[in-house]
């Protein structure tokens, strides 16, 4: 560690704040888990009107789409915790931090999944037509299941972008991890102790979503490629 | 790919008197924007006939195939099954087309599905199949297509002919009035070709009413009842096959049949 500069690096401190870091990072882990899931929920529903061509609707999800992945993350959560309340509206810091979340992710999400679901050939739907099924059912029996799974890689990209985003609470003084430690330094000083160890949680627990990523992707990969 | 020349298809049976035909078009008009793609078809096709129809590509054949269980609507006229015009308004077409099978081009299994998972889905789901009941059926249809054994392969590890094979399958486990071959084996790499023909024989002599848009001139010769020539939109000539490709009376199935026939 750089001593010339007097910084003398000090494992034990992390080892003090271990419980004030482990409740910031339940709290992190608590508004992605609802920020996530809510994205895959919003993304797939939303992205299903879209691709359906749903006259109305489809123009409403555009104009979300547009405007929440055309903003700053941190716009919108600004928008949420200070402008929301003045219209009498007052959200909390845990309801803004999955709000936001699964409000930024969604978005992405819509996209992903529609880009998906317009992907599927059209030959697959006109066959389940031609058996009979009606439209939502072959929707529902091929472009669903088909389109996902084309889908699926860029939507945990954005599923695990949420999870990193959480931090951004921070703007709000959601205490989550990141803002535990930004608190913590700001009394103690000890900035790279408190940076690395976070950084290693987030790293590591990134890590463990890739791996499940990738486990998922393969266990709904179709047999015989493509 | 020529089979058996010489030998003439069974007799053209002229559709049974006073029995309604299992499909009929009436003066079937389709436009796409300005491009009018059908010009008035008119066409009887009875219970247990197979009709062939070839033509050049633009000429309509797919179309005017894709019109009878109309995944086209039709501009104008109409289209019956079994007497039942479908042209109406308030034809409920997702369960007329539970009675029409369709085989495609390029075969169209569901890839994310087994081969038996693609027979038994609509039956299951249409018909409120039971489980047992839907597979034990698929399994004796995945038989009778030579492909007792692929019950668990998924269509991306199949050859085309075995996907086709499937694909008929597919359609037959609806228990289907007609069937619609849309140019079946055009997409097969030449040896697969007749795997996919003797299971179409096969359905022929076993009193299926096909509609076959098809290439295969052999095909239409032995097995067809009735061959129809399509083009620019008309039927431009039909007969008994073996009249039509020997004495064609039209000047363009005469040109027509020179080119693919060489």
């Amino acid at each position: 560690m750089p001593d010339d500069s007097g910084y003398h690096f000090d494992p034990d401190f992390i080892v003090d704040h271990l419980g004030d870091l482990g409740t910031g990072l339940l709290r992190t882990l608590a508004i992605s888990a609802i920020g996530m899931a809510g994205a895959l929920i919003v993304g797939a529903l939303l992205g299903a009107i879209s691709a359906l061509r749903v006259p109305v609707a489809r123009q409403l999800i555009t104009v979300y789409v547009e405007v929440f992945r055309n903003t700053p993350l941190l716009v919108q959560i600004f928008f949420l915790y200070f402008a929301l309340p003045e219209t009498g509206l007052q959200l909390g810091g845990f309801t803004v931090g999955w709000l936001s979340l699964l409000l930024w992710g969604g978005a992405y999400n819509v996209e992903n999944f529609r880009a998906g679901f317009e992907a599927v050939e059209g030959g697959y739907v006109e066959a389940c037509r031609a058996l009979g099924f009606p439209r939502l059912a072959a929707f529902r029996h091929v472009t669903l299941p088909i389109g996902a799974r084309i889908a699926l890689p860029s939507v945990t990209n954005i599923l695990i972008s949420v999870f990193k985003n959480s931090s951004f609470m921070v703007a709000i003084s959601y205490p989550e991890l990141t803002e535990t430690a930004v608190n913590i330094v700001a009394v103690t000083f000890r900035v790279f102790e408190m940076f690395l160890a976070i950084g290693i949680v987030y790293l590591g627990l990134v890590w463990l979503m890739s791996l499940g990523a990738r486990a998922v992707e393969g266990r709904f990969a179709i047999p015989g490629g493509h | 790919m020529i089979r058996s020349p010489g030998v003439d298809g069974p007799l053209a049976q002229s559709p049974a008197d006073g029995q309604a035909p299992m499909v009929e078009l009436r003066g079937v008009r389709k436009s796409y924007g300005t491009l009018e793609v059908l010009k008035g078809i008119d066409l009887r096709v009875a219970r247990g006939e197979v009709v062939t129809v070839i033509g050049p590509s633009g000429g309509g054949k797919s179309t005017l195939l894709r019109c009878v269980n109309l995944l086209e609507p039709v501009t104008s006229g109409q289209v019956l099954l079994e007497n039942e015009d479908l042209t109406v308004p308030g034809v409920d077409l997702d369960k007329v087309r539970r009675r029409i099978g369709m085989v495609f081009q390029q075969f169209n299994l569901f890839p994310h599905l087994s081969a038996i998972d693609n027979l038994t889905l609509a039956p299951r789901k249409l018909l409120r199949m039971s489980r047992d009941q839907a597979y034990e059926r698929a399994t004796t249809m995945l038989d009778r297509v030579g492909l007792a054994g692929k019950a668990d392969a998924y269509p991306r590890q199949l050859s085309g002919g075995q996907q086709q094979r499937i694909a008929i399958a597919r359609a037959l486990m609806m228990d289907p009035y007609v069937m619609l071959f849309d140019e079946v084996t055009s997409a097969l790499d030449p040896e697969l070709v007749s795997e996919v023909l003797d299971v179409m024989r096969d359905l022929a002599r076993s009193g299926m009413t096909m509609l076959c848009v098809t290439h295969e001139m052999g095909f239409a010769r032995e097995l067809g009842d009735r061959l129809v020539f399509v083009d620019g939109g008309v039927i431009a000539e039909q007969g008994r096959p073996a009249d039509v490709l020997d004495r064609p009376q039209n000047d363009r199935t005469r040109q027509f049949l020179r080119k693919v026939l060489r």
